[in-house]
């Protein structure tokens, strides 16, 4: 249970973390190194180089950028949850963060790391679905920027290069009279997710103008249940709507497993979709 | 040839240096560089909580970072928590006095974690204790020993004695 | 664990028998996929890099056409590898049979996977290797039918993009360009396909 050999880099600068991405052909990027290192620990990946993050300037740190918050790649899951202008502008960021794993691995790990690990069950990659949020990566052409519609490829392979790193997130700001819920299901608190649903909802005049849904866990990627959302858009935020909305997400093709069959996903989808939307009715508050 | 490098690092408030193998783990550098074999190594790949240290205050897995990667900073392992005289740190001593142990393997991580905790929630309830150590399994003890050791020592940190 | 793909090749039955038996030349077509040696008549030397999810694998070993039957356009081939990361290995017998299609010809392909070491948990996801062999063979396709295309001057161009391994995806910044059918495309269109395509995989559990 310890890592087979490798050569250890720790560049000062994200051009240099690039420039040896582009030299080394088999690295491994270490970022917070909660899902790396026990993949090391168990050989399950056997890298020739592993390129740490973790001295770079200038990755981490939260912006308010007015109509979106500004987040670096490097940012500790700790600092997303104590944030002041996240927890006025996105309180499901730390709501949802209270799910991700224990307190020890939050104090290391990083959103840009949940975000290239890319596990179907992850809470971050499911918000950043919910949000449309825009990831910056850098290469050795220069910056470009993924829409997070187009982020996951397939099954933990996100939209990025083996020269490339991730350096920041940007969630849009929602602003007007916004709730939001983040409901999850898993066996034991801190366990993966089965299935996880965030929602986010505004009101005006008594109708839903916006809506979001997310649900996380139950295929390769987050599930946006668009479907859903065009339906509420109009709709009173009643109980009745939400069911509807959770019809619509037992709909879903889900994934099945050793442990959990699709349809137990899809009625874990419904109900959850359901309790999110009636959170986020009940928590409207002018900000989110 | 082992890629090493040369790593300097405060534990328990003393300097220390080293030549490491990049690949070792902070745990494995504490118990067999320092011979701090307080740590405990019980999974290696994060949920057990039984190898939680202090690293400039804050507690993470030492299975979970590289001993290079705390080159530079503050750690504080389970040795590092009693007075430097023996006497036991408040929590350390509300462990002893409601049996929040018994064979002693998830211990120091119950303690660093339950520290660092302690520190930034002053006065937890019950549920935010049983929260807050859910990150660290015991087999022993069913953990209400804890559960009782962290809210008395929270009293007692209070109370400032 | 038994697999059927099949694929198509532009051309009679006659010439593509021919070409597929070229192994020097088709080699270069299969993504990720390297030609080292050539040992005898009809064995050969090489590597292949696949990526499943985070794990990168290079598999390196031999491939020996063991039975050749002109007459039925029947081909038996064994081959195996070992991780050169030493994570396991893997043999197979593939069986191809060519038969006409049209102006073209259909290859079917059976194979029998057996994989030992840690890389075998990835036997119980089926439905992943599975995908991941129907990509490599569509790929494996379309570089083929470019290069027979092309004749000549294809092979040199798809050889040098095929040596490009297909262990991470190359840049996917716009839409795969039409272009080539190169490796740039088949780098990415290998993972990121097979796995959407196969979807309710039984990749279950945590990595």
């Amino acid at each position: 249970m310890k890592p087979a050999p490798f050569t250890y880099h720790d560049p000062t600068t994200a051009d240099e973390a690039v420039a040896l991405l582009a030299t080394h052909e088999d690295a491994k990027i270490l970022a917070g190194g909660q899902s790396l290192m026990p993949m090391l620990n168990m050989r399950f990946v056997v890298p020739d180089h592993v390129i740490d993050l973790n001295r770079i300037d200038g990755i981490a740190g939260i912006r308010d950028g007015g109509d979106s918050i500004e987040i670096g790649a490097m940012t500790r899951q700790r600092d997303l949850m104590g944030d002041d202008v996240i927890a006025a502008k996105a309180p499901i960021i730390p709501a949802a963060l209270h799910w991700v794993g224990h307190f020890q691995t939050r104090n290391r790990g990083t959103i840009g790391g949940s975000l290239c690990h890319l596990d179907p069950a992850a809470e971050l990659p499911c918000l950043m679905a919910l949000y449309d949020a825009e990831l910056t990566v850098q290469g050795p052409e220069g910056e470009r920027k993924v829409p997070f519609a187009e982020w996951p490829l397939a099954y933990m392979l996100p939209s990025i290069g083996p020269d490339e790193l991730l350096t920041g997130v940007s969630v849009p700001r929602w602003g007007g009279n916004t709730g939001h819920g983040f409901v999850e299901f898993a066996r034991r608190h801190g366990d993966f997710a089965i299935v996880a649903a965030a929602a986010l909802l505004t009101v005006d005049g008594g109708k839903i103008t916006r809506a979001a849904i997310s649900i996380g866990g139950a295929d390769v990627r987050p599930i946006r249940l668009t479907e859903a959302e065009t339906a509420l858009v109009g709709a009173a935020p009643d109980a009745d709507a939400f069911k509807a909305a959770a019809e619509i997400a037992r709909g879903i093709e889900a994934m099945s497993d050793a442990y959990v069959t699709s349809a137990y996903r899809q009625r874990l989808a419904a109900t959850l979709v359901e309790r999110a939307l009636s959170a986020a009715a009940s928590n409207l508050n002018g900000s989110a | 040839m082992a890629d090493t490098r040369d790593i300097e690092l405060t534990v328990n408030g003393e300097s220390h240096a080293a030549n490491v193998e990049t690949r070792t783990s902070l745990g494995d550098f504490l118990r067999h560089g320092l011979d701090l074999t307080g740590t405990h190594m019980g999974c290696e790949h994060g949920v057990c909580g039984a190898c939680t240290v202090l690293v400039d205050g804050e507690a993470v897995r030492s299975c979970l970072m590289l001993a290079v990667q705390a080159n530079g900073h503050d750690v504080t392992t389970v040795e590092g928590l009693a007075e430097d005289d023996g006497t036991l740190g408040a929590l350390q001593a509300a462990f002893w006095k409601h049996h929040g142990l018994q064979c002693g393997f998830c211990t120091p991580g119950m303690l660093t974690s339950l520290t660092a905790f302690l520190r930034d929630n002053p006065d937890p309830s019950e549920r935010d204790v049983r929260e807050a150590i859910s990150g660290n399994i015991c087999r022993c003890t069913g953990y209400q020993g804890i559960v009782d050791a962290a809210l008395d020592a929270a009293k007692t940190m209070q109370q400032g004695s | 664990m038994q697999l059927e793909n099949s694929f198509t090749v532009p051309a009679p039955p006659d010439v593509a028998w021919d070409i597929l038996l070229d192994v020097p030349r088709i080699a270069p077509c299969m993504p990720g996929a390297e030609l080292t040696e050539t040992v005898g008549e009809r064995t050969y030397k090489g590597n292949a890099k696949l990526r499943v999810g985070p794990v990168s694998l290079t598999f390196s070993g031999e491939a020996e056409i063991t039975e050749i039957d002109t007459a039925a356009r029947v081909a038996t081939v064994q081959a195996k590898g070992n991780d050169t990361k030493g994570r396991g290995a893997a043999s197979a017998t593939v069986v191809f049979k060519l038969v006409a299609d049209g102006d073209a010809s259909r290859v079917d392909i059976t194979s029998d996977i057996d994989l030992t070491g840690s890389i075998a948990q990835y036997g119980r996801a089926s439905g992943l290797i599975d995908a991941i062999a129907g990509q490599i063979i569509s790929d494996f396709a379309k570089n083929l039918e470019a290069e027979i295309g092309s004749a000549g001057d294809g092979a040199a161009e798809a050889s040098a993009s095929a040596a490009q391994t297909a262990d991470t995806a190359a840049t996917p910044t716009a839409a795969p360009d039409a272009a080539a059918p190169d490796n740039a495309i088949s780098g990415i269109s290998l993972f990121f396909r097979a796995l959407w395509s196969m979807i309710r995989g039984a990749f279950g559990g945590k990595a």
